[in-house]
């Protein structure tokens, strides 16, 4: 009897391993985090350069000129700064500013930085806000290159590579922040939204993580005495919305396509849609009408916005589009007036660094703007296996295109319309993989913030291209596991274990996702093309 | 590693010929499928600098930052008539060779001929981390976004350099203008022709004969720059050594007022004129001027032999 009880227990190990064996997988970031992010920093190797607008394959006359090209340079070494509370107690690192050696083949000593586009000494500053959520563009833009989405950061060469938000960014000058528990050493970097404010109002605005208080590089700050949130206790009343860093290639060829595309896809593929349940609906500026088409609910309008905005969100930089410091607490603003980061066109040159260009006069929200237009979109992977290849057609078949549309086309064809940017950015394809719409997607994922058209449960739909080496999926980077990113798109039809997910006590009551028509046809695929599916995402 | 990306034909000279013939008389009807566009990407990887070295005999060249781990050449050509050529032209004429992270990009010798009676021009999309060394025989140059060290050298041709920023650029012409930006370190020397640097760091500038100038704007280090009988223009903040020669050219200099520097002045048979309130004004039969302003600082040193020195 207990041979046979052992016979059959081996039997269903067997077996189990078995399924195991042949369930679909995510086959993880493509080229391996070793090598990408700050995966190479840890080797010593610089992160690379994100790349920049490829030809127009429409027109190849067309090219950036020279000028386009040193802005979006400019751009990036702007980014690269780490930015510090004042601009006078910055130190230059070896690479940046005038005269130093870049590397240790031309003088730079043995500690010089990996990357003096990335460095990790201050640079020219523009003043880190009293209340941030990071003090560089690239800490939370640096996976699979500089300008893509949230990663891991190795500060020296042989250090492990992990979230900045969990040791580097928050301590780093002698800052003394407590750090959340929802920023993990291994996981994703997350912004927090509030829902609501204490007397049961709407919030929905982003709550800075850190403050610089400590922050020792200043001497005109020792009597910060910003305190950051309670962020431990409205975790706990399930008042927290966590956002996770977008990657920022392609964004130029986005902002190029005209409204007129979006709503001629919608209503190209409106029949096949309501056959799954899906709907969608653009968010939409609310001064001009137009269509808004950036960020996670598609809230900001333009790059221009979402520059500013970043800059003044993120990093606590106020700006021309962003005036006002988002903590006026003088106790940290000493000789720090406000708005931080402006045109600088003063005649002493004072406040321009002694750059003594008109290149400089451009503040670095507005260079960012720039090397975000010029950026160009995710390359797939050039050799795709057979897998990834039909994956593209059951990609099709199940209905993930209706919404994450392949294909756009930025406008300007004949000479009519289209952006005025940059005749590079005019009548090309941009293979976005996104309807740029905003769609129901149930209690599970829903955030109960509202921004715009876009309600407490709407998000748009993630354009796709660069997802095979993303790290961390879904608004708030719940899971590194594409399949499981998948398989959340379904919740509110009772059907889906993702309805038992749904946590707080004050969430909003919200329709079922759209996409559960889709996932229940992708549920009903074989394993191999579930795999399919997924290898041809890690090929975006 | 090493890969021959473009392998020579032995009976290369006849079909060439032949291609040329087909170009210069059939094109102008071409099939749809027909492509004016050569385009040729090679994988790099991004751990090690790349090295490119490209030398052709005539064509407009222009280097530009694309991608990190990626080398895309594209090439297109106009004959006489102004009609495009074919991009076999380019499949048959360009010899590409790759080991590992160093390609050299050639002409092969008939090229030279035949792309003398177009108008070719020659797009390269290089990595960042890039160092260059062009040479062309005849025709223009121009390099943007990367770090460096180029060497880009025209036997007839205009240079032009743009953010080139952290290491030397080195730019001679046998004629033509060069002109740099925001570059890290720059040697510019032409046989004839202007030289305009811009916002670079420490540079030498020479314009060998002729009426060459050199304008300097915005230095961010040492300046030397010499000319026969063009002007030298510099105007920035003093933030290292300047030396300045010239034959006949005169030669005008502006820093900002309360600047800090040493003064030395000398012209055989010119004049020194100074319109600053913080210096001592020499007499009209003085050629020489050497004197502290405002406590004094980097040497700021002006030779010609009888052209006008001026500072303001």
């Amino acid at each position: 009897m207990s041979k046979l009880l052992q016979k059959i227990t081996l039997s269903g190990l067997v077996c189990l391993w078995s399924i195991g064996m042949l369930a679909q997988k995510d086959p993880g970031v493509r080229g391996g985090l070793q090598n990408t992010g700050g995966g190479l920093q840890t080797q010593g190797i610089r992160i690379p350069k994100p790349p920049i607008m490829s030809p127009n394959p429409n027109h190849p006359e067309l090219k950036m000129n020279d000028n386009e090209i040193s802005l979006f340079f400019e751009g990036i070494k702007r980014m690269g700064q780490l930015e510090s509370t004042c601009d006078k107690c910055s130190v230059a690192p070896f690479g940046v500013g005038d005269g130093n050696p870049v590397d240790t083949d031309h003088g730079a000593p043995a500690n010089a930085e990996i990357d003096p586009d990335f460095p990790q000494h201050f640079t020219n500053s523009n003043g880190l806000g009293t209340r941030h959520n990071s003090d560089n563009c690239f800490e939370c833009h640096a996976q699979p290159v500089l300008g893509g989405s949230g990663g891991f950061i190795a500060a020296q060469k042989g250090a492990v590579a992990q979230n900045p938000q969990f040791d580097l960014v928050p301590h780093r000058s002698g800052r003394q922040n407590v750090v959340p528990a929802f920023e993990e050493q291994f996981g994703p970097i997350r912004e927090v939204r509030f829902k609501f404010n204490p007397d049961g109002t709407r919030d929905g605005g982003v709550h800075a993580l850190w403050t610089t208080r400590g922050d020792v590089t200043d001497p005109f700050n020792t009597a910060c005495d910003a305190v950051q949130p309670d962020f431990a206790t409205e975790f706990k009343k399930g008042n927290l919305s966590f956002r996770i860093p977008l990657q920022e290639f392609g964004l130029g060829l986005i902002e190029s396509i005209e409204d007129n595309e979006i709503l001629n896809h919608q209503a190209a593929t409106a029949t096949a849609r309501a056959a799954l349940g899906i709907a969608g609906h653009p968010n939409r500026s609310g001064n001009d009408g137009t269509i808004s088409r950036f960020g996670w609910k598609a809230q900001n309008k333009s790059l221009a916005i979402f520059a500013g905005e970043a800059y003044n969100v993120e990093m606590g930089v106020s700006n021309d589009v962003f005036p006002n410091a988002r903590d006026e607490n003088h106790n940290c603003a000493i000789n720090k007036p406000a708005p931080n980061d402006i045109n600088r066109v003063d005649d002493t040159d004072v406040d321009n660094h002694a750059f003594n260009s008109p290149l400089h006069e451009l503040p670095d929200w507005q260079l960012f703007l720039v090397t975000m237009r010029f950026m160009d979109a995710p390359q797939p992977d050039p050799n795709p296996s057979a897998s990834a290849t039909r994956g593209r057609a059951v990609f099709e078949q199940v209905g993930c295109s209706l919404c994450h549309t392949p294909t756009m086309q930025t406008g300007g064809a004949n000479n009519a319309g289209g952006p005025s940017n940059s005749p590079i950015l005019v009548d090309r394809p941009a293979n976005l993989f996104s309807d740029l719409l905003v769609h129901h997607m149930g209690p599970a994922l829903a955030d109960d913030v509202i921004q715009g058209n876009a309600g407490p449960d709407e998000f748009r739909s993630t354009p796709l291209w660069g997802v095979g080496q993303r790290m961390f999926f879904l608004h708030d980077g719940r899971t590194n596991d594409l399949l499981q990113a998948i398989l959340l798109h379904a919740s509110g039809d009772g059907n889906n274990d993702n309805d038992d997910a749904v946590s707080g006590d004050r969430n909003t009551k919200v329709p079922a996702s759209e996409a559960n028509g889709v996932i229940r046809q992708f549920r009903k695929l074989s394993v191999a093309d579930k795999q399919a599916v997924l290898d041809f995402l890690r090929s975006l | 590693m090493s890969s021959l990306s473009s392998v020579p034909s032995r009976s290369f000279g006849l079909s060439f010929f032949l291609l040329l013939a087909s170009v210069l008389s059939a094109h102008s009807q071409p099939s749809p499928s027909t492509s004016y566009f050569f385009h040729r990407a090679l994988d790099l990887s991004i751990a090690e600098p790349f090295s490119l070295d490209v030398a052709l005999s005539s064509g407009d060249i222009t280097f530009s930052y694309g991608r990190e781990n990626q080398l895309l050449i594209e090439a297109s050509a106009k004959d006489a008539a102004g009609n495009r050529v074919p991009e076999e032209f380019f499949r048959n004429g360009l010899l590409i060779e790759q080991v590992a992270n160093r390609i050299v990009v050639r002409g092969r010798p008939d090229l030279s001929t035949i792309s003398s009676l177009m108008k070719v021009q020659y797009q390269f999309y290089v990595p960042f981390q890039t160092d260059l060394i062009s040479r062309v025989d005849a025709g223009n140059q121009d390099l943007v976004g990367i770090a460096g060290p180029a060497k880009l050298i025209s036997g007839l041709g205009d240079i032009q350099a743009t953010s080139v920023t952290r290491a030397l650029l080195e730019a001679r012409t046998g004629q033509g203008k060069i002109s740099c930006s925001r570059v890290a370190r720059v040697i510019a020397e032409t046989g004839a022709g202007n030289i305009t640097l811009m916002e670079d760091g420490p540079s030498k500038a020479t314009v060998k004969k002729g009426r060459g100038k050199i304008e300097v704007g915005g230095a961010r280090g040492f300046f030397e720059g010499s000319t026969d009988g063009g002007d030298i223009h510099i105007k920035a903040v003093l933030h290292g050594e300047w030396r300045l020669n010239s034959v006949s050219g005169n030669i005008r200099i502006e820093v900002p007022p309360k600047a800090a520097f040493n003064f030395d002045a000398k012209t055989s048979s010119g004049q020194v004129l100074i319109d600053r309130d913080d210096m001592q004004k020499p007499s009209d039969e003085e050629r020489d001027s050497v004197q502290q302003v405002n406590g004094g600082g980097k040497l700021l040193q002006a030779r010609s032999v009888s052209g006008r020195i001026s500072i303001q």
